[in-house]
């Protein structure tokens, strides 16, 4: 599946995946401030692939992963997200979840990027799941609402995070956007016209849809405050999470254990290795400080006995941290390096 | 009386307000830092008062218990958008609006002006005025006033209104009984507009969505778009046309913005409260219905540029 002008990029470590996603981001939408972090769920070495082929008006991208990934990002004002998988057929058991919304065959979600007073969206993909997602500008797709007077669109843009829909106009979407990595389609437009088809279906009761509530809000809040990195500020407890979310011990675990099926203890350290493993990453520290800070680093995001912390950054990345610090700083070729080797 | 001024906070115009006895609560309809202007006088039976915002303002609880509002606006800037609705009525260059106010209790009546437009009011004594139309046998005027929502005016006497309101605006009110005369020759001349079908079913709607997003007691538990739609027994898809239309945004984003501004209004009242038991900003987030402190305060700062606590130590 590819079209003419798609892009293919691979990552191995999700560092060069934010750099990148911000990047092109911002070069799809000028002026936006857009940010987003990314954690592996699961264990084992990971390899991640984007194909990119974005059209005027509508970005358009295929993401596959062999680890589960949790992604977070800002909502924000510009654009709206239609995102599907294609291939559970064949992965019955990827436990795939945008911002609340179990996905199966059926499933479109994401509306809730589009949010004009804050909020945040997360997504789990689930490993070797191919998720098809796909970008509109929401000015445009809201002129297009107001020509086509497709007010319950509007509202379910407003109201919900995704649906579970078998009407014609979601099965041409999805069967117009295969098409388009296959041929390459130029005008944006039937994109934006069945989309907004597709959410101007009214829903039936057998149709599962799920509306933005505080339950959904509760678990956008407790993702952002996980990802949160306050200067100097020891790793949360659950007591504190319960106090800044104004929630229940006991309710914050259930909706943990339901949409990351994990204790919210595993899913802080799955963050916070990942954390660490970024810090070790960063290209703009260099190698000799990076070994010399490395305890530094578990330690600043919580992990205070060295020892332990390896054994849980191998097994989750399947290499150590002095692995990943060489692996960040392969490419750079050292003057002392340079004379080691006329020696 | 005479004052005018110029103000970077909305709420800042509530309050002058409320010096001519109008109680409205106020809404920016956009995000950012804004302008706000605001010039009035009262003497004698007749208050003005003209605002202009380079934001979008929504005005919530207008009218008084001894006056008739009448308004009109006047561009600024050109547009192909509306200019404003008084209580629905779309206001043209050349309308005077706000007759509803002969007919509700104070407090019910609303108002939506673009930042294309400044607005003015003219509240003239309601008893002193339905008296005078009555001495004239101004039954055109009388009728006009109690069943209408609005005119277009298209001779002088509206365009002589807005001169002289312009000048006792900056010298004060002269002759009080010049604005009297004037309107009763608006309502005598005034054209009534051709209805377009569902109109009227629009202004009920309309005032009943502006009255259901300022409901107090609505705001701890915020409303879902299917308990809006029964409430006010309306289909969510003309409730998204009639929201959109005529406040630019979806009627869930319309609703959580004016809880925003409640609460904003709560906080910037703490200035007030010289009790020794003041209410923290966890305690005012969740009266207003936003539950997570966290995400009150992003929002919060997305829409008016600095957080809850900013607004109370901008105070202290």
């Amino acid at each position: 599946m590819k079209a003419r002008k798609a892009k293919e990029y691979i990552f191995n470590d999700l560092l060069s995946m934010e750099t990148y996603c911000k990047g092109h981001y911002s070069d799809y939408y000028p002026k936006s401030d857009f940010s987003c972090n990314v954690t592996q769920l699961s264990k084992g070495e990971l390899v991640t692939s984007s194909i990119c082929a974005p059209i005027n008006d509508a970005h358009l991208e295929i993401f596959k992963s062999n680890q589960t990934i949790l992604y977070e990002e800002e909502a924000n004002q510009n654009s709206v997200a239609f995102c599907w998988i294609s291939n559970q057929g064949e992965h019955p058991q990827s436990n795939t979840i945008i911002s609340g919304h179990k996905m199966v065959d059926l499933s479109i979600a994401g509306f809730n990027r589009l949010n004009k007073t804050g909020g945040n969206i997360w997504d789990i993909v689930g490993a070797n799941t191919m998720l098809c997602c796909m970008s509109l500008k929401w000015e445009k797709m809201k002129e297009k609402i107001h020509k086509m007077n497709a007010y319950n669109a509007f509202a379910k843009l407003e109201e919900c995070i995704g649906i579970d829909s078998n009407s014609s106009a979601s099965i041409q979407l999805k069967n117009l956007f295969e098409r388009h990595f296959t041929k390459g389609l130029v005008k944006s437009d039937a994109f934006y016209d069945l989309a907004i088809a597709t959410l101007e279906e009214p829903c039936d009761q057998e149709v599962n849809l799920t509306e933005r509530s505080d339950k959904t809000d509760l678990i956008e809040d407790l993702v952002k405050l996980l990802y949160e990195d306050s200067e100097g500020m020891p790793p949360l407890t659950i007591g504190e999470i319960t106090k800044y979310l104004n929630t229940e011990k006991e309710s914050l675990s259930i909706a943990c254990r339901t949409n990351f099926n994990m204790p919210i203890l595993d899913l802080i350290k799955s963050i916070r290795l990942e954390q660490v493993k970024k810090s070790y990453l960063n290209p703009h520290v260099p190698k000799g400080l990076k070994h010399f800070t490395k305890q530094q680093n578990a330690l600043y995001y919580g992990f205070k006995n060295w020892t332990k912390f390896e054994k849980s950054y191998f097994a989750t990345f399947q290499e150590s941290p002095d692995e990943t610090i060489e692996k960040s700083s392969r490419d750079s070729v050292l003057i002392t390096d340079l004379l080691r080797r006329q020696r | 009386m005479k004052l005018n001024f110029c103000y970077s906070d909305h709420i800042q115009l509530s309050e002058s307000l409320s010096e001519l006895g109008q109680k409205t609560r106020i809404t920016q309809l956009d995000q950012g830092d804004g302008q706000y202007t605001i010039s009035f006088q009262q003497f004698s039976g007749v208050a003005l008062a003209e605002i202009h915002s380079t934001k979008p303002l929504l005005y919530e609880g207008w009218g008084t218990t001894w006056s008739i509002d009448f308004n009109w606006i006047t561009p600024t800037h050109q547009s192909n958008d509306p200019f404003g609705f008084c209580e629905g009525y779309e206001m043209k260059q050349n309308s005077l609006g706000g007759f509803n106010t002969l007919n509700t209790s104070p407090g019910d009546s609303w108002g939506k002006y673009s930042n294309n437009c400044s607005s003015t009011a003219c509240m003239l004594d309601k008893q002193v005025l339905m008296k005078m139309l009555k001495e004239c046998n101004a039954e055109q005027a009388i009728n006009n006033l109690s069943k209408a929502r609005g005119l277009d005016i298209n001779n002088e006497a509206l365009h002589q209104l807005k001169k002289l309101t312009r000048k006792d605006l900056e010298r004060g009110i002269v002759n009080p009984t010049k604005y009297y005369d004037l309107i009763l020759t608006c309502l005598e001349s005034g054209d009534k507009r051709i209805y377009k079908k569902g109109l009227a079913k629009n202004y009920q709607l309309l005032g009943e969505i502006v009255q259901l997003a300022h409901d107090n007691k609505q705001m701890s538990s915020p409303m879902t778009l299917l308990d809006v739609c029964q409430h006010l027994d309306t289909g969510q898809a003309s409730l998204y046309r009639v929201c959109n239309d005529y406040f630019g945004m979806g009627i869930i984003e319309m609703m959580t913005q004016i809880r925003l501004e409640e609460a904003r209004r709560a906080l910037l009242m703490q200035k007030q409260n010289h009790s020794s038991r003041k209410t923290s900003v966890r305690e005012i987030a969740i009266y207003y219905g936003f539950k997570h402190q966290g995400r009150f305060s992003r929002r919060y700062f997305t829409t008016f540029g600095e957080l809850p606590s900013q607004t109370i130590e901008g105070i202290n």
